[in-house]
């Protein structure tokens, strides 16, 4: 068998909206590696969650996916009826939801959350079996676990009852029931404190190193970016314009929107009166520029940036540019 | 602090006369000893243990917000952020305490009176798809208070809504979607428009930045500074990010399971911290907090629903001692404008 957990090849993902499809994911290619992070980092808007949520098959009615190859551990995904894919979604592949809000039913407490996940997760293993049969003991040391000492409490309450950063955890929780061999975890750790964050991610990395689990890490946080992931994909726009090693990205980042980006982030970390941004805002969907998407905002931006979008730039080290500057593939 | 909060109290007696002018001294927000309680649990396990059980989500806690200031809270996830922030805009009752806003008591004021306060008291919301209706586009999201609070002229509602949106670096185009349409990010530039219409004196933002990619967030940040310097808002900045507190606010206020545990400036809360869990939190910043492994646990924490005695912190307080076990710490003034809530700061 391969080392590689899932293969994406020309995956383009649209809205129809007002009789036309704008695309908002355009011919994207990614390889997560088994036991591998790869981090998903780029501008609000630049279709992150909807790269995630195309591979999850979790999208509206009125979204149009496409992709030449969609392969998790040598399943063609893209050959799954809707009912075969619901019954690998969660167990074998999971996403840790942006806003945990929408994950839970509101009209039911904790407990029962966990009572059906321990339940469908038993057929999985006879490891998975014993823990369902004592599901309520291992929920209290799985919320334990996520850093949620008190879990009898919390397991009674609603949802709603709980703080933003104690239903984001309990929902980790609810995917790391399954041990899943792929994860789309979607900002897992906005809205929590740092203490409880380093925990989390300790967490995931047991899971990685452990389970061989491959992550799709989607995070705003560079920091966590440099200590979490194995490699980094740059998204802009829609397309991803850098991917390579986490350690050279950061070191040398190539693109020059993963340039303005790591500056930005760099900002907070001395202290300054005004932090810097990259001027200008992400192209609208529907209203592209020809050419190079980031040129209206590039500093080194020249006439032949207009002409064709650039190709990814093979520039040796694992690492792939999508820019002129780096020649033209 | 006390004596403070007895002249403002004899000051806002005064106000409910006179509301108009308020002296510049007095602060914006005075919160004192509020006290917000939810019960927990219901049927069985209430009933046998005699009566209902209480989680103090925020328990007795005092602060003031000055003009033009900026206060950030910051502390452990369930630590009562939220809750302090949703008991001043009065969409949680508190059990005690009282919330004076301009020099009058909104504590328990009833809602006519109060409309008049909602709109100089804005929250941008944690979590903002459900705070945003999701039937409504944005447009409708965005103008639907500025008539009802007869902002500005109808003729000007559009070009308004249009300059709050690209203020929080959001196109205009973005207008007609619903808010499932939109991203993390832009949902939260919506919500924070939305307050901004309102021209507030006060706004409350919840983590208003922790979905923002760091080019964005440097934007919003910068507005969030801008607003305060030009039109002297005052803001409530509730995160997670103690580089972004450091970055944007005057003062910073910890939280531990309910209680303030220290309160200073910026400069003296990092250069001089004096509370074990804001050092712990400290900690995480930096060089040291650059790896995974040796980080501490939140796994052995205080019992809120159980424990009703002795620092919150002890379970995981490196520095207790016997003493810390009979009761919470009360807030003691270490200099001017440092408060902090444990028996043993000398020791730090
Ligand atoms: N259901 C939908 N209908 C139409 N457009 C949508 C829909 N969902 C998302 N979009 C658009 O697709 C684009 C990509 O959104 P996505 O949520 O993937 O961004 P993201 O990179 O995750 O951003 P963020 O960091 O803000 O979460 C955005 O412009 C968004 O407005
Ligand atoms: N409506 C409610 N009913 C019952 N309990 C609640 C309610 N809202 C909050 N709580 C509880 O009050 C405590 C404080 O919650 P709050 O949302 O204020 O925390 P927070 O500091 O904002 O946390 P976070 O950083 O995770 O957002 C938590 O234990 C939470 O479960
Ligand atoms: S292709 Fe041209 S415009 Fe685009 S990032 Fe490179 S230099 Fe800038
Ligand atoms: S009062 Fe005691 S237990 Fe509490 S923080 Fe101070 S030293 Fe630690
Ligand atoms: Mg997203
Ligand atoms: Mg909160």
């Amino acid at each position: 068998m391969s080392d590689v957990t899932l293969t994406l090849r020309n995956l383009s993902t649209g809205f129809k909206m007002g009789g036309r499809v704008m695309n908002v994911v355009r011919e994207v290619d990614l390889e997560v590696r088994k036991g591998e992070m790869l981090g998903l980092i780029g501008e609000s808007g630049s279709g992150k969650t909807v790269t995630g949520m195309s591979i999850l098959r979790l999208l509206p009615e009125n979204a149009v996916t496409e992709a030449d190859t969609l392969d998790f551990l040598g399943i063609d995904l893209l050959k799954l009826s809707t009912e075969q894919f619901r019954e690998m979604r969660g167990t074998r592949l999971a996403m840790v939801f942006q806003d945990p809000v929408g994950a839970f039913n509101p009209a039911k407490k904790i407990s029962w959350h966990l009572k059906q996940v321990f339940e469908r997760a038993g057929t999985k293993s006879p490891a998975h079996a014993e823990r369902a049969k004592n599901w309520r003991a291992s929920a209290i040391k799985l919320l334990a676990d996520v850093g949620i000492p008190h879990g009898a409490n919390v397991m009674r309450q609603y949802p709603h009852q709980l703080s933003g950063g104690m239903l984001q955890r309990t929902l980790i929780a609810l995917v790391l029931v399954f041990e899943p061999e792929l994860i789309v975890a979607d900002e897992p750790t906005t809205n929590l404190d740092n203490i409880v964050e380093r925990q989390i991610l300790r967490l995931f990395r047991d899971l990685q190193k452990r389970l061989d689990c491959a992550f799709l890490y989607v995070t705003h946080d560079m920091t966590i970016a440099a200590v979490l992931c194995d490699r980094i994909a740059v998204m802009y726009a829609g397309s991803i314009v850098e991917i390579g090693p986490t350690k050279q990205i950061f070191a040398d980042p190539k693109h020059p929107y993963t340039q303005g980006l790591l500056a930005s982030a760099l900002a907070l970390d001395t202290k300054t009166e005004r932090l810097q941004e990259i001027p200008g805002e992400l192209p609208s969907p529907g209203k592209l520029p020809p050419g190079c998407l980031f040129e209206p905002r590039c500093k080194f931006a020249k006439p032949e940036c207009r002409a064709k979008e650039p190709a990814m730039v093979d520039v040796g080290g694992e690492r792939h540019v999508r820019c002129v500057l780096y020649g033209h593939g | 602090m006390w004596e403070e909060s007895a002249t403002s109290a004899a000051f806002c007696m005064a106000m409910v006369e006179k509301a108009a002018q308020v002296d510049k001294n007095t602060p914006l927000l005075s919160v004192r000893e509020l006290l917000v309680r939810f019960k927990l649990g219901d049927g069985l396990a209430a009933a046998l243990s005699r009566g209902p059980s209480y989680l103090k989500a925020v328990d007795e806690v005092s602060f003031d917000v000055g003009r033009g200031e900026v206060l950030g809270l910051v502390g452990e996830s369930g630590s009562g952020k939220t809750t302090i922030g949703k008991a001043i805009l009065r969409l949680y009752e508190p059990q005690s305490g009282s919330i004076v806003v301009n020099g009058v008591d909104i504590t328990r004021m009833g809602d006519r009176a109060l409309k008049h306060y909602r709109r100089d008291l804005q929250m941008v919301f944690q979590d903002p798809l459900s705070s945003l209706n999701p039937r409504h586009t944005v447009r409708t999201s965005l103008r639907t208070p500025l008539l009802l609070h007869k902002i500005c002229p109808s003729s000007e509602v559009e070009q308004r809504i249009d300059e709050a949106l690209t203020r929080a670096g959001l196109s205009p185009v973005f207008k007609p979607r619903y808010p499932h349409e939109l991203s993390g990010g832009q949902l939260q530039r919506v919500a924070i428009a939305r307050a901004l219409t309102m021209s507030p004196g006060l706004v409350v933002a919840d983590e208003p930045v922790s979905k923002l990619d760091v080019s964005v967030r440097a934007q919003i940040l910068n507005l969030f500074k801008d607003l305060q310097a030009k039109f002297g808002i005052s803001i409530i900045f509730i995160t997670h990010d103690l580089r972004v507190a450091r970055y944007l606010c005057h003062r910073i206020g910890v939280m531990y399971f309910g209680k303030l545990v220290e309160i200073a400036s910026v400069e003296e809360l990092f250069t001089a911290p004096k509370h074990p869990y804001t050092k712990a939190l400290l900690g995480t910043l930096g060089a040291e907090g650059e790896n995974l492994d040796g980080a501490q646990v939140a796994g052995e924490a205080f019992n809120p629903a159980a424990d009703t005695t002795g620092c919150r912190y002890y379970a995981r307080c490196p520095m207790r001692v016997d003493h810390c076990k009979t009761a919470h710490p009360p807030t003691e003034t270490i200099k001017p404008g440092h408060d902090i809530a444990c028996y043993e700061w000398r020791r730090s």
